[in-house]
């Protein structure tokens, strides 16, 4: 009985304490992924992206992608990969109308998803 | 392929852990809640296995929570009383020396055909042979044997059962609605007041709603010793 209530107060403690890592990471992650979309909607708004602007900015979501797959659906995560696809075509083709509005889908979309997982009541009912 | 082949192995193992958590016990000694809880842990480790879009933990952490507040609630069942009668409920006399409790029955949502199946799984045929029968908070029956009662010579056809007439037994039991009828005047009962009423060769079993059961044998016209109680 001793040692099942140590597991469980062990597994208790990682649940609960891998569940505040995961809100605060989260939390920061997304919060620093909208301030790089607004820096990128402003250069844009100055002149015309670069494509190694998108990846540049791509390249760091790569990075976070991998840690949020442990522990967000992987396909809400493919919608943000596929909405930096769309951008990157639009910038490439140097089509500078889409590209706005696909960085407005693309912040909308990481705004929209870091919503959907943060602990909220409307979330938890 | 690969990949659902490691995840269902490693839900495997926590569901192993879960389990070891919650003890050794058999599905027939499952309480009520700790069966909801088996319930929805198989339906919790399914979805991950298959489902390669969803997180390994999405799976893992519902499990491993619902086996944590499992435990912590038995250990909480285990030492207060109260909380144990809260969550596990208390168990319940359904026979006791009037016969069958018709007002418990209907607090455990229970027919007196459903006694009877209980009763009989016990290998006992007839509610006279049972002293007390105690339905346990795991829905099983537990019997007091009443040493003194006959054992029927064959099965007992339940002829009215709450109140209503068995259609099916009649003919087997040669008997019609109107003898019984006639039969429950003699005793000043009503058909509805009537919980169950069983015929055995020519021996007539009654349990009459709030009041003991007795027995009669027909043929002879002989009451029985509990027949006195019930006519009081």
């Amino acid at each position: 009985m001793a040692r099942k209530l140590i597991l469980v107060i062990i597994i208790s403690a990682i649940i609960i304490g891998g569940g505040i890592w995961q809100e605060v990471y989260m939390e920061k992650t997304f919060s620093e992924f909208e301030r790089k979309i607004d820096a990128l909607e402003k250069a844009h708004a100055e002149e015309p992206l670069k494509p190694e602007q998108v990846k540049e900015l791509h390249d760091w979501w790569q990075k976070k992608h991998a840690s949020f797959e442990n522990f967000l659906p992987h396909l809400q995560l493919n919608e943000i990969e596929m909405t930096f696809g769309e951008l990157m075509g639009t910038v490439v083709a140097e089509d500078t109308e889409s590209a706005t509005g696909q960085i407005l889908r693309l912040k909308f979309t990481v705004s929209a998803i870091a919503e959907m997982f943060n602990i909220r009541f409307g979330n938890i009912v | 392929m690969l990949v659902v082949i490691i995840r269902t192995f490693i839900i495997f193992l926590f569901l192993l852990l879960g389990l070891r958590l919650m003890g050794k016990r058999q599905i027939g000694e499952l309480q009520p809640f700790e069966f909801v809880i088996t319930l929805a842990v198989a339906e919790l480790a399914c979805t991950p296995m298959q489902d390669i879009s969803t997180p390994i933990l999405y799976g893992i952490i519902p499990v491993l929570v619902i086996f944590c507040v499992h435990f912590l609630l038995t250990a909480l069942s285990s030492k207060s009383i109260f909380f144990r009668k809260f969550m596990n409920g208390k168990p319940v006399i359904v026979i006791n020396e009037n016969g069958i409790d018709s007002e418990s029955l209907r607090k455990l949502n229970m027919n007196v055909n459903d006694l009877m199946e209980s009763i009989r799984n016990a290998e006992y045929f007839s509610v006279e042979q049972v002293s007390y029968a105690i339905i346990e908070t795991n829905g099983k029956i537990s019997i007091l044997p009443n040493t003194e009662a006959e054992e029927p010579k064959s099965i007992p056809l339940s002829l009215i059962v709450e109140g209503k007439f068995i259609g099916a037994n009649m003919g087997i039991s040669n008997t019609s609605r109107e003898d019984i009828e006639s039969y429950l005047r003699t005793k000043n009962l009503r058909l509805k007041d009537i919980v169950l009423l069983t015929t055995e060769s020519d021996k007539v079993f009654v349990q009459p709603k709030g009041a003991k059961y007795f027995t009669e044998v027909l043929g002879a016209q002989k009451e029985s010793a509990e027949a006195i109680g019930a006519e009081a």
